[in-house]
């Protein structure tokens, strides 16, 4: 799946910004993920060799996405974990709760050309809204 | 809210509290002219909503280096009454104790440069960096819970260092008040495996060389152990990594309801805080001091590894080669010191997010043998265009809460400045310009390209104009390693 996706090269002077657009909550949270990905690594470069499940809740879908991609980054510090793919299911109820099976590959500077390490999710100019039919999130990651 | 900021001496600039809804105090600015010119509009909004904190204290400052942050601007610092104020993670930063080592060698440049590449390969295999680095240590949870209360001398005591090394670090390498019961399982399991890791981004391990015509003060620098000519010193910059950032991020997301429940308005949702005498406010703190300390570990691990490196390459004892630290200085950090506010003498929690600890001359925190001379500042540059050694003064006590600068600041992003040089094409420059580069990304590397940080020279000429720390020497890169 092609994700939409654009990074802002005048908001975040240290670190990483970006925007999203989406056709559904789930949609946003894997585009949000392929983007953050391709901060760390040349996505070609990855191979799906290891599956990783992933299920996060929260009060609101802004806080969902902000702890979704904060696991992702946990994952990665901890058991090497970059996402080649991820098909999201987003349910909205009295909480929000986000699933999916990861696909993935462990980090291998062997293999993978490397960039930046994303270090954490910030609130600075967080921004995840519905408009219509799209559904867009601003992101800035600290790197 | 720039226009609004007033020039009201050579080098300083102040926003007085009128100029926004809530500001307690004025807010301050230390720039020379052209510095203050070209500085983003993010640090004047960031720089006013800090002024608007409860507890804040005589004014918000925010030093030359100033560039838009989170909740904070980068280079800013405020003092808060115990009492009244508050304590606030995006006063710190994400990367607690993020810092600078120093280390000194008495190898001058002719006896590194025939060994220069080979030096520069085993400190890249002995010192892990970028996306995913691990260290050698392998730490179960609760050694890891116990390295965060005892710090630099945790590794020491393991063997990763000399018993003098504590000496000369800020808060000797450990600060007492760390709790790790209140760090989450998360934040140390992200630490377990990167004590000794360099990380990414702007951080670096840098080989430098003193020249005679860039010491500055030669009676201070030799207080510091740089009299040789041609002197090779080694300088770090790195944090507390994963551990560091799960912390904050921990207690900014749980602060929220906290500022609620105790009336306090939320101008930016990064400058979430709670009132210091808060039981929440002392869990963070604790967590922390837990997390400074492990950044205190991870620079001595580094220490130990590069003494390894020139070992090795120079088949001489690093004992031999004088591999001592000059000093090691936190620049993003909250510690409780002691200030004189309306001719009373109080205890306030000085948050410093992106600037150092600058004290002068006679101050007990201060090692015995730099006491008379005051603390060695360490000031990082981009790996073109070099880095600085300063001495804090009695006027940074009086003036700016003993805090100045640490770096230069940037002035591009990360995303333009990849798209003005490619990694390959600044790794052959800089290699023909007699420095060598190790780096676990290439594109990382374009990112950090002298063009996108200010003129570091003009920036330290700031601080020493106004008299908040002093020239002692500049370095020169001859070697870096960038994650």
């Amino acid at each position: 799946m092609v994700f939409r996706f654009n990074y802002l090269p005048d908001i975040a002077l240290a670190d990483a910004a970006l925007e999203v657009w989406a056709d559904s909550w789930g949609e946003l949270l894997a585009g949000a993920t392929a983007a953050m990905t391709a901060l760390m690594v040349v996505p070609e470069d990855l191979k799906p060799l290891k599956q990783q499940t992933v299920e996060v809740r929260a009060e609101s879908v802004g806080q969902l996405l902000y702890d979704w991609l904060s696991e992702l980054i946990f994952l990665k510090d901890t058991v090497g974990l970059l996402v080649v793919s991820a098909q999201v299911e987003v349910v909205a109820g009295e909480s929000w709760c986000a699933a999916s099976r990861l696909q993935g590959d462990t980090i291998d500077p062997a293999r993978h050309r490397l960039g930046r390490d994303v270090k954490a999710v910030t609130y600075h100019r967080f921004e995840v809204t519905q408009r219509g039919s799209e559904f867009y999130a601003k992101i800035v990651l600290d790197i | 809210m720039r226009e609004l900021a007033k020039q009201i001496s050579p080098n300083v600039w102040e926003i007085p509290p009128s100029a926004k809804t809530g500001m307690r105090v004025p807010a301050r600015i230390l720039a020379s002219p052209g510095i203050f010119a070209t500085m983003d509009d993010g640090v004047f909004e960031q720089i006013t909503n800090v002024a608007t904190l409860p507890g804040i204290q005589r004014h918000a400052l925010c030093m030359p280096d100033g560039h838009w942050g989170y909740g904070f601007p980068i280079g800013g610092v405020a003092a808060f009454d115990l009492e009244t104020g508050v304590i606030s993670p995006g006063g710190i930063g994400f990367d607690i104790n993020c810092g600078m080592r120093l280390l000194r060698t008495n190898l001058t440049l002719d006896e590194v440069r025939p060994r220069l590449a080979s030096l520069m390969d085993t400190l890249y295999s002995l010192v892990p960096c970028g996306v995913g680095s691990k260290g050698v240590l392998r730490l179960s949870e609760s050694e890891y819970r116990q390295m965060t209360t005892m710090g630099a001398g945790w590794c020491v005591e393991r063997g990763y260092g000399w018993p003098e090394d504590p000496d000369h670090i800020e808060e000797q390498g450990c600060i007492p008040s760390a709790d790790p019961d209140q760090c989450s399982s998360k934040a140390v399991q992200r630490g377990l495996n990167q004590l000794g890791t360099l990380g990414s981004g702007n951080h670096y391990l840098e080989v430098q060389v003193v020249r005679p015509e860039n010491v500055f003060d030669a009676q201070v620098a030799q207080s510091f152990g740089i009299g040789i000519q041609d002197q090779i010193c080694v300088m770090v910059h790195c944090g507390s990594r994963g551990f560091g950032h799960q912390v904050a991020t921990d207690y900014l997301r749980a602060f929220g309801p906290v500022m609620t429940k105790h009336g306090i308005t939320m101008i930016d949702k990064e400058l979430a805080c709670a009132p210091f005498s808060t039981p929440e406010a002392r869990s963070y703190f604790g967590a922390m001091n837990c997390a400074a300390n492990s950044a205190f570990a991870n620079r001595q691990v580094i220490t130990h590894r590069i003494r390894e490196a020139f070992a090795k390459t120079f088949g001489k004892n690093e004992l031999d080669m004088g591999l001592e630290i000059i000093y090691d200085v936190a620049h993003n950090i909250a510690k409780v010191e002691r200030y004189e506010i309306d001719g009373k003498t109080k205890d306030l929690l000085v948050h410093r997010k992106g600037a150092t600890r600058s004290f002068g001359p006679g101050q007990v925190q201060l090692p015995v043998d730099y006491r008379d001379i005051g603390q060695p500042v360490i000031v990082g540059g981009s790996m073109e265009t070099g880095s600085y050694l300063l001495v804090g003064t009695q006027r940074a006590m009086d003036e700016t809460f003993g805090s100045t600068l640490h770096g230069s600041g940037r002035t591009m992003s990360r995303t333009k400045a990849k798209t003005m040089i490619k990694g390959e094409k600044l790794r052959q420059s800089l290699l023909d310009r007699g420095i060598a580069i190790r780096t676990a990304s290439l594109s990382g590397l374009a990112e950090e390209a002298g063009f996108a940080y200010k003129d570091i020279s003009e920036v330290v000429a700031a601080v020493h104009n106004l008299g908040i720390s002093r020239r002692v020497v500049r370095f020169l890169p001859i070697g870096n390693i960038k994650g």
